[in-house]
C-alpha cells in the first residue's frame, strides 16, 4: 500500500431550526459524528485522519512510500522469509529494503512488515518489485521464491519556464515562471536561485510588504513569477571566465502539498546569454541621467583586456 | 429506499441470518412526523425518508407550511443518506425565489395578511448548497452569496433599537452559518483561498475569543491541506493563545497532532493523539488518528488492534463509516483474505447499526 499522506475528513453538514420538523436531530447527530470538530461543528474541516484510498499520482522529487506487508495465509509456519524491494526504472535498479534481508520465521497469521522510502529522481515508469523467499515448514532446505510487480508512472509536478536579461552593468536578471502542472493544490514552501560562484543573488519578489497571514496557495494549473538579480563579483579579474562559462546558477524548489506532503526539484543549470564580446570589452560605468545643453558632463567607461 | 444492511448480510450469509436483523421501518412507527423523528433517532434514515414519501402523497402539489417542513426534512435525509442526484432533482423545484405559491401573501384566505416565505431559512440553505454535491459548484456559491446578500441587507435594517437586539443575535449567527457554507462548498471545490479568505473574514467579524479560537484552528487544518505548513502553524498558535491560560483541550492537541504529520513526524504526532486520549477516552477520530500514526510507522498490527478491540468494546457508538473505511483499508493491506474479517464487521453492522450506513465502506463485493 502506497503510503500518500491521509486526508482530513469532514463531515457532511446538514442543520435545522429548532422549530423544524426533525427539530435538533440533525443538530445533534452531527454534534456527534466522527467527522464533526467540537466547537465549529458546522464547518467541514475535520480533523478524522482518512488513510490514502487510491494509488493516487506521484511526481517527481516526491517521496515514494509504501508499506510492504507479507503475511502468512496459509496453516504452516514459512521459515526463513526475506522480503526485498526493489524499485526499477528505465536506467536504474535500486535497492528499497534492508540489504541484506533479515530472515524471520512466520506464523500463520503473522507478518513481516516493512515501510519503505525513496525520493523519486526519474520521469516515467516505475516497477517495484517485491521479492519473498521462504522455505515451507514441512519440506525443508527447499527455498521458494516468489515476485510481486507494481507499476506506476513519475509524472512531471511543475513547468519552470526562465528569461534572461544581461544588462549593461553586467548584472544578470532572471525571471523564473513556476506552474503548478500537478492535479491538486499545493504550497511552494521555498524558491530559491543558488547562483554560481561568480555571482551574489538579489531577491527581487520581496519587496512589497507581505502580509504575514496571506497564505500561500497554489492551484492546480497557476502560476507564480519571481525575479532575481544577479551581480558579479570582482568583475575585472573573472569576466572572461565568467563570459565563457555562461553558467549562472540553479533554482531550488521545495514545495508542499495535502498534509504536508513534500517534493523537491532543482532546475537544470541555467546559462545567460551574454554576447560574445571578443577581446576587449567597453562598458560604461557612470553617466548622467540629465545633462544640459552646452555643459560639459562627465562619462565613466571602462575598458577591459579579455584576452 | 432499501435496507442495503440486509441485503447485503443476505448476499454473504444467506436468507436465514438476514430474517435476524431487526430494525425499524415505515410501517412500525406511527404515520406522522412523530414517526418520522423515531425512525431518524433508531439511525433509520431510509425508513423515515420513505415515510416523508407516504405523508407526502396526500399533499400532490400544495404547498402548506407542514407539506414544505416535511419536504425539507426529505431533503435533509437524502443528503445525508448521500443520495445527492435525487436530493439536487427534487430539491430544484424549490429554488424559485419568485414562485408566488411559496409566500402566506399567495393564500390570504388561509393566512389573511400574514406576510413572507414559507420557506425556512435553514431550507434555503439547503437547498442553496444542493448543486454544490453533485459538483456544480459556482450554481451553489451563487445561491449563498444571495442569500447572505440579503441576510446582510436585513441586518443593516435592522438598527440597534433594544427591542431588536434579539433579531439581531439571530440574524448574525445566520450571517455566518451562510459562511460556513460557503467555506464548506468551497472546501468541495477545492477553491481553498475562497475558502480561507471566508474563514479569515469570519475571524476578523467574531468577538467571542472562544468562537475565534475554533475558527483560527479550523482555518490551520485548511491550510494544512493545501501544504502551507507555516501559515497553518501560526493559525494553530493564534488558537493557542487565544484559549488563554489552562491545560489544552482535545482539539488544540489533535491540531498539533496534524502539524506533526504535516512535518512527517508521525512518532511524535502519535503522542499528541495519544494524550489527546487520556482526556477523552471515548474520542473515535482520536483513536483513529492513533491507530493512522502506528501503520505510518510500520507498526500495523498494533494499528489493527487498537481499532478493532476499540469497535468491539463499544461496537454501537463506533461502527461509523469514516471509521469502518480505515479498518477496511487495513484488513486489506493485512492480507489478502480480508473479507472474513470485513465479514464479521458486516455482522456487528447487521446487528448494532439502522439502516442509514453506507455499506461501500466494508468494501465487500455485492
Amino acid at each position: 500500500m502506497r503510503l500518500t499522506r491521509p486526508t482530513l475528513m469532514g463531515p457532511v453538514v446538514v442543520t435545522h431550526d429548532i422549530k423544524d420538523l426533525p427539530g435538533d436531530l440533525f443538530n445533534d447527530a452531527l454534534k456527534s459524528e466522527v467527522t464533526s470538530v467540537q466547537g465549529s461543528e458546522t464547518i467541514a474541516s475535520g480533523q478524522f485522519l482518512l488513510l490514502p484510498q487510491c494509488f493516487g499520482n506521484i511526481y517527481l522529487g516526491e517521496t515514494f512510500s509504501s508499506y510492504i506487508c507479507v503475511h502468512n495465509d496459509s496453516n504452516q509456519i514459512a521459515k526463513d522469509v526475506t522480503v526485498r524491494a526493489m524499485l526499477q526504472t528505465e536506467k536504474n535498479s535500486i535497492t528499497l529494503s534492508t540489504d541484506p534481508p533479515n530472515s524471520t520465521d512466520i506464523v500463520p497469521g503473522a507478518t513481516v512488515d516493512e515501510v519503505i522510502h525513496h525520493e523519486v529522481k526519474e520521469f516515467g515508469a516505475h516497477i517495484l518489485v517485491c521479492e519473498v523467499s521462504y522455505c515451507s515448514g514441512t519440506l525443508s532446505s527447499n527455498l521458494l521464491t516468489f515476485r510481486k510487480f507494481f507499476k506506476f508512472e513519475v509524472l512531471k509536478p511543475l513547468d519552470v519556464k526562465t528569461k534572461l536579461y544581461t544588462a549593461e552593468s553586467d548584472d544578470v536578471y532572471l525571471e523564473a515562471q513556476v506552474q503548478n502542472i500537478t492535479s491538486g493544490t499545493l504550497s511552494l514552501e521555498k524558491v530559491s536561485l543558488e547562483p554560481s560562484d561568480f555571482f551574489t543573488v538579489t531577491k527581487l519578489n520581496a519587496s512589497v510588504q507581505k502580509d504575514p497571514c496571506d497564505a500561500n496557495i497554489m492551484l492546480s494549473g497557476g502560476s507564480k513569477q519571481f525575479l532575481y538579480r544577479l551581480s558579479p563579483h570582482n568583475i575585472s579579474a573573472d569576466l572572461k571566465l565568467l563570459v565563457d562559462s555562461k553558467f549562472i546558477g540553479k533554482l531550488d524548489i521545495i514545495w508542499r502539498s495535502n498534509l504536508g506532503e513534500k517534493g523537491r526539484l532543482q532546475t537544470s543549470p541555467l546559462h545567460s546569454n551574454s554576447p560574445n564580446i571578443g577581446n576587449i570589452r567597453l562598458s560604461v560605468v557612470q553617466i548622467p541621467d540629465i545633462v544640459f545643453l552646452n555643459e560639459i558632463f562627465n562619462v565613466t567607461c571602462r575598458i577591459v583586456n579579455t584576452r | 429506499m432499501v435496507d442495503n444492511v440486509t441485503q447485503l448480510v443476505k448476499h454473504h450469509f444467506g436468507e436465514g441470518e438476514a430474517s435476524h436483523r431487526k430494525i425499524l421501518t415505515a410501517d412500525d412507527v406511527s404515520q406522522d412526523e412523530r414517526g418520522i423523528c423515531d425512525l431518524i433517532r433508531a439511525d433509520c434514515l431510509r425508513a423515515a425518508l420513505n415515510l416523508t414519501r407516504r405523508l407526502l402523497t396526500p399533499y400532490g402539489q400544495k404547498v402548506t407550511p407542514h407539506s414544505v417542513q416535511l419536504w425539507f426534512t426529505r431533503l435533509s435525509l437524502l443528503v445525508k443518506l448521500s443520495a445527492y442526484q435525487i436530493a439536487e432533482a427534487e430539491g430544484a423545484a424549490w429554488w424559485h425565489p419568485d414562485r408566488p405559491d411559496l409566500y402566506y401573501q399567495f393564500y390570504p384566505k388561509l393566512y389573511g395578511a400574514r406576510p413572507g416565505t414559507m420557506l425556512p431559512f435553514q431550507m434555503r440553505l439547503l437547498l442553496a448548497t444542493l448543486p454544490a454535491y453533485i459538483k456544480r459548484y459556482p450554481k451553489a456559491l451563487d445561491r449563498l452569496y444571495s442569500i447572505l446578500a440579503v441576510v446582510r441587507r436585513i441586518l443593516k435594517n435592522l438598527d440597534s433599537g433594544k427591542k431588536r437586539e434579539l433579531s439581531k443575535r439571530v440574524w448574525t449567527s445566520r450571517d455566518a452559518r451562510v459562511s460556513h457554507s460557503i467555506v464548506n462548498v468551497a472546501l468541495m471545490a477545492k477553491d481553498y483561498p475562497l475558502a480561507v479568505e471566508t474563514l479569515r473574514g469570519l475571524i476578523e467579524s467574531n468577538d467571542s475569543p472562544n468562537q475565534k479560537r475554533a475558527l483560527e484552528s479550523a482555518l490551520g487544518r485548511v491550510l494544512l491541506q493545501v501544504g502551507d505548513v507555516h501559515s497553518a502553524e501560526r493559525c494553530f498558535e493564534a488558537s493557542r493563545a487565544l484559549r488563554g491560560g489552562g491545560r489544552p483541550d482535545v482539539r488544540e492537541l489533535v491540531d498539533r497532532g496534524l502539524a506533526l504529520v504535516a512535518n512527517n513526524n508521525f512518532r511524535d504526532a502519535y503522542d499528541a493523539f495519544k494524550k489527546a486520549s487520556t482526556l477523552d477516552p471515548y474520542n473515535i477520530m482520536v483513536f483513529n488518528n492513533m491507530a493512522v500514526c502506528l501503520l505510518y510507522l510500520g507498526q500495523l498490527k498494533n494499528a489493527l488492534t487498537l481499532l478493532t478491540t476499540f469497535i468491539h468494546n463499544e461496537p454501537a457508538r463506533t461502527l461509523t463509516e469514516p471509521l469502518l473505511i480505515n479498518v477496511c483499508t487495513l484488513f486489506e493491506l493485512e492480507s489478502s483474505r480480508s473479507d472474513q474479517n470485513k465479514q464479521s464487521l458486516l455482522r456487528q453492522v447487521a446487528k448494532y447499526k439502522g439502516d442509514a450506513i453506507n455499506v461501500a465502506c466494508l468494501k465487500l463485493l455485492v
